[in-house]
């Protein structure tokens, strides 16, 4: 891709400081909503909201080499700066290795949303007919690029949060806080470290933020944009999370898949107002939808960037692909249902990607550079 | 022009195939299930669903004689093979997504509920606010389409009666999600409502007893579980009791005796059994346990905010001496009958049904895991106190009492 069109396809997809915040948010409540057996890390009882509020911090200081790279090259994404760095080659192997991260997210997203509307909705419907469903919405999403998932994103994203906060203040009747205590009463201070930086390990939105930067319209706004996005989104999971718990009780709440949707199931107001559910499952869909497909554009900018071609070009072979996978995982185990292999992969995965590879491009940096001084 | 052609084919083709969900079931093809019991028959769960009849809305323009409700067996070795069972005896698939009323049979509570009832919970079709009653000393089957209300359905007056909880606490009104949320928590026994089958004299249309006996439905009491297993009963009373120290009160009627050393016996006879009435507007209790010397002191305190519902007795409530002997006299009833319950069952029954345990847990953590295994013997001989404070903010439309001069 030459760097002509390069400028022209960053400059047509320039976002703002809020889009951008709202992309984030989404990106993460979502995974928060579709992974809220976070419950089920440790801690794992009525302190796992402690955990998510201290993970707050680990995920800031785990995000600090790549918003390091990316405030020093804020021009460029993760891809490019890595090559920068690294070299042509290298950059180019470390980049495939980011694209087979980012299509991996894409597949195991993908995958929970099918399990997701397995059993909020389509009961008997093929996996293939469910993601197809959504993945033709994320392709056109995706293929008007990233101005419009942003501007779609602030339209909706705002909806979809204040639709939390409401669901959140019509199940207030169910609460019973005593289920919160007693507070560290059952659990030690290394728990809930343990679980802080387990659930800070699954939030891998900081590589997104990565590969967002050259589009910021004010690139400054990087590590505001992250910071808040990071505070915004944490503690709307951990105000799920606490009416999650006390509403359901720790021990039952971590035995369900989806929490926050049996939470909405139980709201009703007598005698026969009830069926919240299905106003939360519409926003559910809308939110996932917005995150596969800012997934799905991502990793074709990945690819585009590897392979020098059109990111666009690139994203109807990559939702067949994740079509494929998706077909193949979920008609052979289940996804969240199963404290499997997908799990511990991604705990893998995200280690290397948001804390491995980024120091060592660092350690590489700061030696050429004094090299160079030197030189 | 040939994109805006594709465009228009491709929604063409869309609003054809897009026209409902996959398998979408319609109203014709499904069965209504507005309750379900569970029994035990032999070794096997024997599920029965009440299901609305459709054709009894067309009664009136020509459906017949029909009832309101078809009701439905199926026999398994678990819940979901007796589910399926009656798709082999009934011809709509049973749809329990409006089903609002779980009935146990005694002998499947007293077989233990977890094991059993994973399908309810793991079915995303049954929804976790659908009550639970034990059909006390009775099959689930026998208990369900006895109707003697207003109601066409039996399973809405059944729901009615539990409803009604909130005018009257003798009753408890749990949902199973409840039951789950509680079952799990260390220092606190599960409790669930009963419905039983009482004897009705049966009077004709001059009020004259025919002589005959008719059934109805009570669903005064609850029905106490030690883990999952159904173990006793406690009776009306002790469940108002057991009500007001957890909590549960909204408006509830307190009958006491009317304090006697004020009784001037203008007009009645002083032998007569004078008793006044409450009718409470707010209930709050705070409980707490304490850790002394000689072992574990229950503590319960309970705010009682109320109106005067009736005086019976030469009591004078427009005078203000009068008027606050009057709820202490309430005070002292709700006093002694909830000490009389806690008593009765720290002897009895000697399981902590009342949650003592989850405070004790929640202030002492690190005792609590020592203990928490011999909880209920503690809890057994542990001393009760008790204090209870009336407010009686309204007098109904007239002050003093229409005996009074």
């Amino acid at each position: 891709m030459s760097n002509v069109n390069e400028r022209i396809i960053k400059e047509r997809n320039k976002i703002y400081y809020n889009q951008t915040l709202l992309l984030l948010i989404n990106f993460r409540v979502m995974l928060g909503l579709n992974n809220l057996p976070i419950l089920r890390v440790p801690p794992a009882n009525q302190d796992v909201w402690i955990a998510l509020l201290l993970s707050i911090p680990y995920i800031l200081i785990f995000s600090l080499p790549l918003l390091f790279l990316s405030n020093k090259f804020n021009n460029f994404n993760l891809i490019e700066i890595i090559e920068k760095i690294m070299g042509r080659i290298l950059g180019k192997i470390v980049g495939i290795y980011y694209f087979l991260v980012f299509l991996y997210y894409l597949v195991i997203f993908s995958s929970t949303f099918v399990e997701i509307l397995d059993n909020a909705l389509f009961r008997e419907t093929p996996t293939w007919a469910t993601a197809s469903l959504f993945l033709i919405t994320s392709i056109h999403i995706a293929h008007k690029g990233l101005r419009n998932l942003a501007r779609l994103g602030e339209v909706l994203i705002p909806l979809i949060l204040v639709s939390l906060f409401v669901f959140v203040i019509l199940g207030y009747d169910n609460y019973q806080f005593a289920n919160l205590f007693p507070i560290l009463g059952n659990s030690t201070f290394k728990d809930i470290n343990r679980g802080a930086i387990d659930i800070s390990l699954r939030f891998v939105d900081a590589i997104i933020a990565t590969m967002l930067t050259p589009y910021l319209v004010n690139k400054k706004d990087l590590n505001k944009v992250y910071i808040r996005s990071t505070i915004y989104s944490l503690l709307t999971i951990t105000l799920i999370t606490i009416t999650t718990l006390t509403t359901l009780g720790p021990e039952f709440a971590k035995r369900i898949n989806f929490p926050f949707l049996t939470y909405t199931r139980l709201i009703n107001f007598q005698p026969a107002i009830q069926g919240f559910e299905s106003v939360y499952i519409v926003f559910w869909i809308i939110g996932n939808i917005i995150r596969i497909a800012g997934y799905l554009y991502i990793s074709s900018v990945s690819l585009g960037q590897i392979t020098g071609i059109r990111n666009d070009r690139f994203i109807l072979p990559l939702a067949i692909l994740t079509l494929i996978a998706v077909q193949l995982i979920k008609d052979t185990r289940p996804v969240l249902g199963l404290r499997g292999p997908f799990n511990q992969i991604t705990l893998i995965i995200s280690f290397i990607s948001i804390l491995v590879i980024p120091i060592i491009v660092i350690i590489v940096y700061l030696f050429r550079r004094k090299f160079k001084e030197r030189g | 022009m040939k994109r805006k052609l594709i465009c228009l084919a491709l929604s063409f083709v869309l609003i054809f195939s897009l026209t409902a969900c996959w398998n979408a079931r319609e109203l014709n093809t499904v069965g209504i299930s507005l309750a379900m019991g569970l029994d035990i028959e032999g070794d096997k769960i024997l599920v029965t669903f009440e299901i609305v009849n459709p054709s009894y809305t067309q009664k009136n323009h020509g459906g017949g004689d029909v009832g309101p409700v078809k009701y439905v067996q199926g026999i398994g070795n678990t819940i979901f093979e007796a589910f399926r069972d009656v798709s082999l005896k009934f011809d709509r698939r049973i749809l329990i997504s409006h089903n609002k009323l779980i009935i146990l049979g005694e002998d499947f509570a007293r077989r233990g509920l977890i094991n059993q009832t994973d399908q309810l919970f793991r079915n995303r079709e049954l929804r976790e606010t659908a009550y639970m009653l034990i059909a006390k000393g009775a099959k689930a089957y026998e208990v369900m389409g006895i109707n003697n209300g207003l109601e066409d359905l039996p399973g809405n007056y059944i729901l009615n009666l539990i409803r009604n909880k909130r005018d009257n606490p003798k009753t408890v009104d749990v949902r199973i999600m409840n039951y789950l949320r509680d079952y799990y928590l260390e220092g606190i026994h599960t409790v669930a409502g009963v419905v039983e089958m009482i004897d009705r004299t049966q009077i004709d249309e001059t009020g004259k007893d025919m002589g005959t006996k008719d059934k109805e439905l009570t669903v005064i009491g609850a029905a106490i579980f030690k883990d999952d297993i159904l173990v006793a009963y406690i009776s009306g009373n002790d469940t108002k009791a057991l009500n007001y120290i957890k909590n549960n009160v909204k408006k509830g009627l307190i009958t006491f005796p009317t304090p006697k050393d004020i009784v001037r016996n203008r007009k009645s006879n002083l032998e007569d059994k004078h008793l006044s009435s409450v009718l409470t507007i707010k209930v709050k209790t705070k409980n707490d346990v304490e850790i002394k010397d000689e072992g574990i002191n229950l503590k319960s305190k309970v705010k009682i905010r109320g109106t005067i519902g009736e005086v019976i007795g030469d009591i004078d409530v427009y005078n203000e001496e009068e008027f606050k002997l009057l709820e202490e006299a309430c005070s002292n009833t709700v006093k002694e009958a909830i000490k009389h319950t806690v008593e009765k069952v720290q002897r009895e029954i000697g399981l902590d049904i009342f949650g003592f345990g989850l405070i004790f847990q929640r202030k002492y953590p690190d005792e609590f895991k020592k203990i928490k295994d011999n909880w209920d013997e503690i809890f057994s001989h542990a001393d009760y106190q008790i204090e209870v404070e009336t407010n009686l903010i309204r007098t109904g439309l007239i002050d003093t009492p229409i005996n009074v001069d």
